[in-house]
């Protein structure tokens, strides 16, 4: 059987027992969907390229941690975004030259006004409560059902759903006034 | 559709909605609620904004710089760069066979009497030396290194049957051989005594293998040491099993990824004849310094 046709357990399971190539198709399935999960986590495509990096390497040296208990595909994503997280967090501890600071979002609907707005959607989405954010990335952004989340979290259903109704309201009013959205925990159901 | 269903319901549909996905007829009841429900308002800004940032595919140059990125980074996961072993150290490792093979023809008729000097270093290894010049050159070798002062005991783990890296480094992970050489490595103060004590260490591993594989060892040792040239890599286990149906040798090496301090376990898989590497598993130490 051709690798392509494999599942990513089965390519996981090659490459865990040795075989490169399986790991050379994993990243090539994955590597659009972590991009774009970096791309919206930290803003700007040099990050997004550079969390994607650390993302497969992390897949490399952590691969054992997977337990196949929820989808390889979550369990990544979820890698993916603890990676964004840990990269920041990282960061955070750094001084920051001035150049570098992001802009504030423009009213002028050009390019700039593009790149402005996804530096605005970061920092929105970096406001949310860990879980809100979570739930709200792997439905919205990476398109996993509430089942397979809700298994891959360990909560109930009624629980993703509600954190992602909530992580988009929260997210929204940051958006509309940048620091004024409460980054506290509503209640969760 | 109803108010009468609540937020819930309506709030599942905004995805499909938002992406175009969603059917006319039930398009036409979201919009209509959406005109009364400022919560379902917010919900779909903030799905317009995650979904539509511009751009979020990879260009082509990008992702060759991811793949680039990857292939260099799997082999820094493995075997980190670190300084090159001295001229110092390179001559003696190309003088060490020399000086073997020229201690065998000298040697071998007393090699049967030498046998046990390795058991003292490890109680598993007793068993397995012994009976051939072979086994008296590692133990000459051994010596002369100081093997037995290293505090680093190798364990063969024997054959695992059909397993994996994953299997080996946890195997490896569980025995205290591998924190034994851990030590060893920190102990050493250069990087040429850990060059030194990884040949020694070699020289206590492949006695306890069988007879067959302990050329085997060595050889899968050198082949990794050439491969990752100047790398320090102290062997801590060795292992047979099968991997895919093949025969497969197992050897697991204590090494660094930052060229200082030993925290890393990598585990390598070879070809036992052609010692041609089929893979290997970096995974981090518990508790490294």
């Amino acid at each position: 059987m051709a690798l392509d046709e494999l599942s990513d357990e089965q390519l996981l399971e090659g490459f865990q027992e040795g075989r490169q190539a399986c790991f050379e198709v994993l990243v090539k399935r994955h590597e659009d969907r972590i991009f774009a999960l970096g791309l919206r986590m930290m803003g700007n495509r040099a990050d997004a390229l550079e969390a994607s990096q650390e993302t497969f390497l992390n897949l490399l040296r952590r691969s054992g941690s997977f337990k196949g208990t929820a989808s390889f595909g979550t369990w990544l994503y979820r890698v993916g975004m603890n990676t964004c997280y840990d990269i920041l967090r990282k960061r955070s501890r750094l001084p920051v030259p001035e150049e570098t600071l992001p802009e504030e979002p423009t009213r002028q609907t050009s390019i700039e006004d593009t790149i402005a707005l996804r530096a605005d959607l970061a920092r929105a989405l970096r406001s949310l409560p860990d879980d809100y954010r979570e739930a709200v990335l792997l439905h919205d952004v990476g398109g996993y059902p509430y089942e397979e989340i809700a298994h891959q979290t360990d909560v109930p259903i009624g629980t993703v759903k509600s954190r992602i109704s909530r992580g988009r309201r929260l997210l929204a009013a940051h958006l509309e006034q940048p620091g004024r959205a409460s980054p506290s925990k509503p209640h969760a159901s | 559709m109803t108010q009468a269903d609540g937020h819930d319901a309506w709030s599942e549909l905004l995805l499909e909605f938002t992406r175009g996905e969603l059917d006319r007829a039930r398009s036409e009841d979201l919009e209509a609620h959406l005109r009364s429900c400022a919560d379902c308002r917010a919900e779909l800004t903030a799905l317009r904004a995650l979904l539509e940032a511009p751009g979020a595919k990879m260009t082509e140059a990008e992702r060759t710089e991811l793949h680039s990125a990857l292939q260099a980074g799997h082999a820094g996961n493995v075997v980190p760069l670190v300084p090159r072993p001295s001229p110092e150290r390179s001559f003696m490792r190309r003088l060490a066979p020399a000086l073997g093979a020229a201690a065998l023809l000298i040697i071998g008729g007393v090699a049967v009497l030498q046998g046990g000097l390795l058991g003292g270093s490890d109680g598993s290894s007793g068993g397995a030396v012994g009976g051939s010049g072979g086994a008296a050159l590692e133990n000459q070798q051994s010596d002369a290194l100081g093997a037995r002062d290293l505090g680093g005991r190798p364990v063969w783990l024997g054959d695992l049957g059909r397993t994996s890296l994953d299997k080996v480094a946890d195997l490896a992970r569980s025995r205290s051989s591998v924190e034994s050489v851990r030590k060893a490595y920190r102990s050493a103060p250069t990087a040429d005594e850990k060059l030194r004590k990884g040949l020694a260490l070699t020289d206590v591993l492949a006695p306890q293998a069988p007879a067959a594989l302990r050329d085997s060892i060595r050889s899968c040792v050198d082949e990794v040491s050439a491969q990752f040239e100047g790398a320090r890599m102290l062997p801590a286990v060795g292992a047979q099993g099968r991997l895919e149906g093949s025969k497969v040798l197992f050897v697991g090496f204590v090494t660094s990824s930052s060229g200082r301090r030993p925290n890393q376990l990598a585990v390598w898989a070879f070809e036992p004849r052609t010692c041609a590497p089929l893979g290997y598993q970096a995974s981090d130490l518990a508790g490294s310094p």
